[in-house]
């Protein structure tokens, strides 16, 4: 037994050599929103900050899928404020932590770089242990700079440790979920999608327990409320943080339990055998990427799907008033339908920038000369790819819009939400129409250049939601500011066409550039 | 005799490292040209360019009559390409690569198709994800032969092979140039090309440094003698055109080149012959001293070694 762990400490340092950018670039970044978030918040509502909550709780339903379960509001402080935006700091972590513990684990499988490392002196817990330490040394690094963060802001030497020790814990439990997830499958794509999954099942369990009352019991059984729970400022609470440190335990117990159970590279359930000659069908690029993507967006379909109807069935608890507009739904109603249609469009846009890092992947993991030795072009390749990358998100908005304004016409039985939700979020396709042109144009002019686009989304959603107190032409930067909120503001024709023109163009010009480069 | 491919004074830089530095080829129609050298000589990313996956720096190459960068699509009609490494779809079972690259080409022969799969022993029913590196060159190798395309370009095509499949591989390589297609090998094993090429080009850093038939190389480079006699020789070095002696005791082994043989025979036999071997040089004997000879300079020219750096280039 004291074998299985024989070279962990190496393995450690190799990971944390392999990790020596990114362990500061995902903590610094992370930590940075502190003062960001505080700043946005004190230029906004720094004169009033319990107006600015009172205003918001009006609806309280909305304001507890996102955030809640929030505490204290009878006495509200900038800091306590700030505490709203805990979910994305959890956000954040998890995601770091998915990525981090599969990058090091499955990722290091699939490479075939583990056989190499497994044969030499190293135990067989040792890849699994090197990885979860990695993800404690990287969380607890966040701990300590969300630490120095909160302080900055004003918190309580106490309060700023409970803050940041909380997320990190979360942080933990989603190191601890995908040690699990990485056993069952084969590759790191599925295993990040399976911890993702409980990422966003834990998340809107959250929001659901929440808009039942800050004190459900519901909000015990969603680890995303786990942070909320331990109530910095107002109540300080300790005790959340071991709940989730040791429930994300047990879970790496259990991936350890299962690690020893599987081979190394394979996964827990032995791959099916497949056709011996392939369908009529699959007989072009188009038809290769749209075989490669079809599991991806169903899953997502479902996903976006569900969640517009979790969403769209909370809409009656918005606002009980019924008011002279009741036929068309209240305007708090419709509000926060064009609130969740911006967000689902932005979800969308996560698909549709994992879908285009799909036709990299092509290039990067040498599968592009094979198919290109054949008798197709480049234009029908990396069109074929952006075509299906352009359908599915499509697809997925439509969707998205279908579950949302679905279950707010049943919910509260005006069927003008139907049609107001499905435009509210189909008529988004344009920004994403043009997200898909930047990251093709950028993978277009080189494969290394393509994760940039990130950087072009990550500035719209922090616009989106966080930028109202910036300049209107910081603000206007972003490619998710120009088309109006429906159903609350007016539809209009322009940005629809430009951006809908600019990603046109921006494909385009991505075909060119690849037609023309080295591969 | 028209040819299939000619290339000129080839270029190719990435970055500082210049991986061809004006390489010439010629392969003519209906012949298996042998393409050897060793590792980052700069075959792969000549045959990428001769692919249209890369684009050279100066020079030409011409590819059945067409330009490999702009006309890439219709030559690939023509013809087919294994790359050195063959990454396939994970997803995908072998059988449906084989049909998808196939049909991506342009149709492949369905009786040659199942026929070669059986010679391969290849399993066509799992995924390509669980396949090992020789069963995912099958897997491109099936698709490559079951295609009637006039050129075959094969970066590497035996490696990770076993032995068996290598005869297999050997075979159908004879099949295809007896119906008069042509087949351009890459290679660093030599005795697979000194038993398949009709032709040889060999490479060192992105230059072609020999190329003509076996027997011409042979020709040039000499004849391995080994040579006992009832007393020791003498003189042997004195000899025009005898090299790389060695003596020991009464036996002296040397290379000789082809004019000089006839006067190194005559000198051996005034000293009483008991036994004499010779043999042509083999075709691992040209590539070492071709190598062993150039390596001083060599290193002194780069002393960074860039081979490894090129390889990367080069996936």
């Amino acid at each position: 037994m004291r074998d299985d762990l024989t070279g962990s400490g190496l393995l450690l340092r190799l990971g944390l050599r392999r990790d020596r950018l990114r362990l500061p670039i995902w903590t610094i970044a992370i930590a940075a929103f502190v003062p960001f978030f505080f700043n946005s918040l004190a230029n906004t509502a720094g004169e009033d900050p319990q107006g600015a909550v009172d205003d918001l709780a009006q609806a309280q339903t909305m304001l507890d899928i996102f955030a809640g379960p929030v505490y204290g509001l009878d006495s509200v402080t900038l800091q306590k404020y700030f505490l709203m935006y805990t979910q994305e700091f959890l956000i954040a972590a998890a995601l770091m932590s998915i990525l981090l513990v599969v990058r090091h684990t499955r990722g290091e499988e699939q490479s075939g770089r583990a056989e190499l490392v497994r044969s030499a002196v190293i135990g067989r817990h040792a890849p699994l242990t090197a990885a979860l330490l990695v993800g404690m040394i990287t969380n607890t690094v966040l701990a300590a700079l969300l630490f120095l963060g909160a302080l900055g802001i004003g918190f309580g030497a106490g309060d700023a440790a409970l803050y940041g020790v909380s997320i990190a814990a979360t942080g933990l439990f989603f190191a601890g979920v995908t040690a699990v997830a990485v056993q069952v499958v084969e590759s790191g794509r599925a295993a990040g999608g399976i911890a993702g999954i409980v990422l966003a099942a834990a998340s809107i369990g959250r929001g659901a327990a929440a808009a039942q009352g800050e004190d459900s019991v519901a909000l015990w059984f969603s680890p995303m409320a786990w942070a909320n729970l331990t109530k910095p400022i107002t109540d300080p609470t300790w005790w959340p943080v071991l709940l989730t440190v040791g429930t994300g335990a047990v879970f790496a117990a259990v991936g350890y339990a299962l690690s020893v159970r599987r081979d190394v590279g394979l996964g827990f359930f032995a791959p099916r055998r497949g056709r011996v000659a392939a369908s009529r069908w699959l007989s072009s690029p188009f038809a290769l990427a749209v075989r490669m993507q079809r599991r991806t967006i169903l899953g997502w379909a479902v996903a976006m799907g569900l969640l517009g109807m979790v969403w769209g069935s909370l809409v009656g608890t918005v606002d009980a008033i019924e008011g002279s507009e009741a036929m068309f739904g209240t305007e708090l109603e419709r509000g926060y339908l064009s609130l969740l249609g911006v967000t689902q469009a932005l979800l969308v846009g996560v698909f549709a920038l994992t879908s285009m890092a799909r036709v990299r992947s092509e290039e990067v993991d040498g599968r592009l000369d094979s198919a290109l030795g054949t008798a197709t072009g480049r234009f029908a390749w990396l069109g074929s790819w952006t075509l299906v990358t352009v359908l599915g998100t499509g697809l997925l908005l439509l969707l998205s819009g279908l579950g949302l304004g679905l279950a707010a016409f049943g919910a509260t039985g005006h069927g003008a939400l139907l049609g107001a939700s499905v435009g509210g979020v189909v008529g988004r396709f344009p920004e994403l129409l043009a997200l898909i042109g930047a990251s093709a144009l950028l993978y277009g002019i080189g494969p290394r250049w393509q994760g940039l686009t990130w950087v072009i989304y990550g500035y719209g959603v922090i616009i989106r939601f966080f930028g109202q107190s910036l300049p209107e032409p910081v603000q206007q930067l972003s490619i998710f500011q120009h088309i109006p909120r429906m159903p609350v503001e007016e539809f209009s024709v322009a940005p629809v066409v430009y951006l809908s023109v600019g990603g046109v163009a921006l494909v385009g010009a991505a075909l060119f550039a690849f037609r023309r480069r080295d591969l | 005799m028209s040819t299939a491919v000619t290339v000129e004074r080839l270029v190719k830089h990435f970055g500082q490292n210049r991986a061809l530095d004006g390489l010439d080829l010629e392969v003519r129609s209906g012949e298996v040209h042998g393409f050897l050298g060793p590792n980052g000589a700069g075959k792969s990313t000549t045959l990428r360019i001769l692919m249209g996956l890369m684009r050279s720096d100066s020079g030409s190459a011409e590819v059945l009559g067409a330009d490999p960068w702009n006309d890439a699509v219709a030559l690939h009609r023509r013809l087919v390409y294994v790359p050195g490494d063959v990454e396939l779809w994970p997803t995908l079972t072998g059988g449906e690569v084989i049909d998808l690259l196939g049909r991506m080409r342009g149709g492949l022969d369905a009786t040659r198709r199942a026929e070669l799969i059986e010679r391969f022993s290849l399993d066509p029913g799992k995924k390509s994800r669980t396949y090992s590196t020789g069963n995912r060159k099958k897997v491109a190798l099936v698709a490559a032969f079951a295609s009637r395309a006039e050129l075959l370009v094969l970066d590497e095509p035996t490696s990770g092979l076993d032995p068996l499949m290598e005869l297999v591989f050997q075979e159908e390589i004879e099949r295809v140039r007896t119906e008069g297609r042509t087949v351009l090998l890459s290679s660093h094993i030599l005795a697979e090309v000194e038993r398949l090429a009709d032709r040889i080009s060999i490479v060192r850093d992105g230059v072609t440094v020999e190329h003509g038939t076996l027997a011409d190389l042979r020709h040039l480079s000499g004849t391995n003698v080994e040579v006992t006699t009832s007393r020791p020789v003498t003189g042997l070095h004195e000899l025009a055109g005898v090299v790389d002696l060695e003596q020991q005791g009464s036996t002296a082994r040397f290379l000789v080149h082809g004019d000089a043989l006839d006067a190194a025979l005559k000198h051996v036999g005034e000293f009483g012959v008991t036994s004499l071997h010779s043999a042509p040089p083999s075709l691992e004997d040209l590539m070492i001293r071709h190598y062993d000879v150039s390596r001083g300079s060599d290193s002194q020219r780069r002393p960074e070694p860039a081979p490894d750096q090129q390889e990367v280039g080069d996936a």
